[in-house]
């Protein structure tokens, strides 16, 4: 496993990063649906164009958490929030937030790609169209580069007018990571956007998800750790709803804190 | 004998068996009805032969005779005596004579080859022999019919339109003249007199010049007739048709069928009128019931909060669709015509009461009466379509910064349209067939004009309207003209159904274009 690690960098200690290097401030964050607790008190600062992970065990709130910083939760009837989200030192749970313009800057990708059914070109330009834009060029521009920056340009430049859903689960998905980057956000949330997909493939987007560092603020949830080790630079565990351990990377891989943090990376949870 | 293997046979057998069984009487039935149908519907239009029928009625000494065409043997006494029944049409007559004459009292039945089938420009048929073609009195040969006929329909049409036109302005004038009441001997006034005076004449004379061409008739009666081809609108020589003829015939009795209006109480001619009423009631209907239809299944299963309200409106929604619609038609006229139609008129149209204008039955109040009637289906298979959206999409097109509306108008529409055009098919085929609920709010058995023509405003949302349901209907009903009436009956009957079949294939097409486009997984 401690392959995956490059050494080289140094350790970062996400206490002592600046306010100004900080995409997203969790502040007692805690969620019910109805009666139950889905997260408890989360405390997390969440660094600037960097990749954070988030692992844990099934259903331990690891969607929900990542639902919480677009407020997806929202249509969850009988969801209810407590706490503060801070992007961009706005509260986002504040009651004024225009939580459309909110989900226009923070992009999500699911667990399984969910192209619309229309065309191609359709899928990379509807959150544009939302936001307004007509002008024909500007829209092409966005959809072409979009496609590069996902490295599916070359696969489909020839068939933008097909139907999305003629394209392999790859391709889907790396199509929806691009519709949302078509929107050029600030944060991209993925969850677990490779699980439904074959090694290669996995390298591909692996590979996509290093890359899109460089411009945005990635939260990727993985059930693989070895992808979690090898793509991020911090990892959050969840376990039951709270946030046991939040570090760098290679410090959480290597020396956690809390046993159960060990236990879980050392594949000894139950 | 009850070995196990073969009790398993007969048990996985039995479904398979009844179900095909059930699924063969319902294709018979269905092949039945399109058959019976398509059979007398058609018989309508194919060329009868003619014939001269001498038969000795009960209480007769002396044979009488008829020209008529037969139109049925399939009537029986109740001493089981077999009846063949006639179609006599003579010009003294106002409409086609019935007769049911029993199979033995008739004596001879001669096909005669120069008797014709006649129909006239004022509505009437008449069948006679056909003897000579005079010009004044110098006989023609029967050779120039076809042209002469020809000639004398260009200058009946020529005089029409001098008397619809010119005539017509001219009167129009003189009654402008007599409203601004100018003198009757001012000169404007005059010269207009003088000028109504020569057309009139020039007409008079065209027309004494025109009915100079006479055929010369020989009616059953043994009356001999002399008739204007001025009056004259079509003349077939049925006996003498070559096979080729008839169908030529057939094709042509078929094309007025559909493209003219009635005549004689909808007992001949077209049913235009009815076709026309049918085809834009049904269109005003679902412009109304589809954007309805739809806002409210949006509505249910888009927005509603799921609680027993909700759950209520959906079970009242379901039981709308079992209501007896006439129920709606007395809803339609209580509601609609008398409430909704009185106030507008009392409103806006105050001038011309206390005549109405929406406060009556009319072609708009007749289709949003059937829009009601259509309402429940279009919500019922619209949520159906809705339903079948994934929650995936809708939370993908959130994720992308997309109001519920964007998310409803750019997604979820979108991929369950084939649904909502599912609900506007079966909206069609139930609005296009219904008839009790539109003779109370608007259909009538006969309309002097369109709802929509050339005239401004071109729809005219207020007028009656003929509908082919209602058409069906009063063919059934007509007593006294069995024979003819009731395959007009059956011909409407066959282009009811023709129509519904091809508004549904339109809608299936778009629907299948629709699926083709947002084929969803259901996923
Ligand atoms: N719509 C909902 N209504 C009620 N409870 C929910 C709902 N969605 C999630 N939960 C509960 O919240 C908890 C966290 O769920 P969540 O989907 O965030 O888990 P997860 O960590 O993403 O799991 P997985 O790895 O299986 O995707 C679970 O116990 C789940 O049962
Ligand atoms: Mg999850």
């Amino acid at each position: 496993m401690f392959d995956y690690f490059d050494l080289s960098r140094p350790e970062v200690d996400l206490d002592g990063l600046a306010d100004e290097d900080i995409a997203i401030d969790v502040r007692d964050l805690s969620l019910k649906f109805g009666s139950k607790l889905a997260l408890k008190d989360i405390r997390m600062r969440i660094p600037k164009r960097q990749i954070t992970s988030v692992i844990g065990p099934s259903g331990c709130g690891k969607s929900t958490l990542l639902g919480c910083f677009n407020r997806l939760n929202d249509l969850t009837p009988g969801c209810e929030v407590q706490g503060e989200v801070y992007i961009n030192e706005r509260n986002i749970y504040h009651r004024k937030e225009d939580v459309a313009a909110l989900r226009s800057r923070v992009g999500m990708v699911f667990q399984r790609p969910n192209p619309f059914p229309m065309s191609i070109y359709e899928n990379l330009v509807y959150g544009l169209k939302i936001q307004g834009i007509r002008d024909r060029r500007t829209l092409d521009n966005a959809a072409e580069q979009a496609l590069r920056d996902v490295a599916l340009w070359k696969e489909v430049r020839d068939r933008l007018f097909d139907s999305a859903l003629t394209l392999s689960g790859g391709q889907q998905q790396r199509l929806v990571i691009a519709r949302a980057i078509a929107l050029q956000p600030d944060i991209l949330l993925l969850d677990e956007p490779t699980s439904a997909l074959d090694p290669i493939s996995t390298l591909t987007i692996e590979e996509l998800i290093t890359q899109l560092k460089e411009k945005y603020t990635v939260l990727i949830v993985t059930h693989n750790m070895q992808q979690a080790a090898r793509v991020s630079d911090f990892t959050a565990f969840l376990h039951q709803g709270s946030l046991i351990e939040y570090s760098d990377t290679n410090r959480l891989f290597t020396r956690p804190k809390q046993q159960q943090t060990e236990e879980y990376i050392t594949g000894r949870y139950g | 004998m009850f070995s196990p293997r073969l009790r398993i046979s007969y048990t996985e057998g039995l479904p398979i068996v009844s179900t095909a069984t059930l699924v063969g009487v319902i294709l018979l039935i269905l092949s039945g009805m399109i058959g019976i149908m398509t059979v007398k519907g058609l018989a309508h239009f194919w060329p009868k032969t003619l014939y001269q029928v001498t038969y000795l009625a009960d209480d007769e000494e002396v044979p009488k005779q008829i020209f008529a065409s037969l139109l049925s043997r399939d009537f029986v006494t109740t001493e089981g005596q077999k009846r063949w029944l006639f179609s006599q049409a003579s010009l003294f007559q106002f409409s086609d004579q019935q007769h049911l004459i029993e199979q033995q009292q008739i004596i001879k039945m001669e096909p005669l080859e120069d008797l014709t089938d006649i129909q006239l420009r004022n509505g009437n048929r008449v069948i006679a022999r056909l003897q000579g073609l005079v010009e004044g009195s110098r006989p023609l040969p029967m050779a120039a019919l076809d042209k002469l006929t020809e000639k004398v329909e260009g200058q009946v049409e020529e005089l029409q339109a001098l008397k619809r036109g010119k005539l017509a302005a001219i009167h129009m004038q003189l009654a402008e003249y007599d409203r601004r009441q100018v003198s009757a001997d001012a000169p404007a006034r005059q010269r207009l007199v003088e000028e109504f005076e020569a057309v009139s004449q020039t007409l008079a004379v065209a027309e004494l010049e025109l009915s100079r061409y006479r055929l010369q008739l020989l009616f059953d009666d043994g009356r001999y007739h002399e008739l204007a081809l001025a009056e004259i609108e079509s003349l077939h020589r049925l006996n003498s048709l070559t096979s080729w003829q008839k169908g030529e015939h057939f094709v042509q009795s078929l094309w007025v069928f559909v493209s003219e209006k009635p005549k004689r109480a909808n007992s001949a001619g077209g049913v235009f009128p009815a076709l026309f009423g049918t085809v834009v009631m049904v269109l005003m209907m679902t412009l109304i019931v589809t954007p309805l239809g739809v806002m409210a299944a949006i509505y249910l299963n888009e927005y509603a909060p799921e609680n027993g309200l909700t759950s209520l409106l959906r079970v009242g929604v379901n039981n709308l669709a079992g209501v007896p619609s006439i129920v709606y038609g007395v809803f339609g006229l209580g509601f609609f015509v008398y409430q909704v139609g009185g106030n507008i008129d009392k409103l806006f149209f105050s001038e011309h009461l206390p005549a109405p204008t929406f406060g009556a039955p009319g072609i708009f109040w007749a289709s949003l009466t059937m829009a009601m009637l259509t309402l429940p289906v279009v919500i019922v298979a619209t949520e159906e379509g809705l339903r079948r959206v994934p929650d995936s999409l809708r939370q993908g097109s959130y994720a992308l910064g997309a109001t519920q509306f964007e998310t409803v108008w750019r997604t979820v529409i979108p991929i369950a349209s084939p649904g909502i055009m599912t609900g506007v098919i079966l909206a069609i085929a139930r609005g296009a067939g219904e008839v009790a609920p539109l003779l109370l709010v608007g259909a009538v058995k006969f309309a002097p004009s369109l709802p929509l023509d050339t005239e401004f405003p071109y729809l005219h949302l207020d007028r009656q309207f003929m509908h082919l349901g209602v058409l069906i209907y009063d063919g059934a009903f007509h007593s006294n003209n069995i024979g003819h009436g009731s395959s007009m009956m059956f011909a409407s009957c066959l282009l009811l159904l023709l129509v519904v079949l091809i508004l549904n294939i339109v809608a299936v097409w778009v629907r299948a274009r629709l699926r083709n486009r947002y084929q969803a997984l259901a996923r």
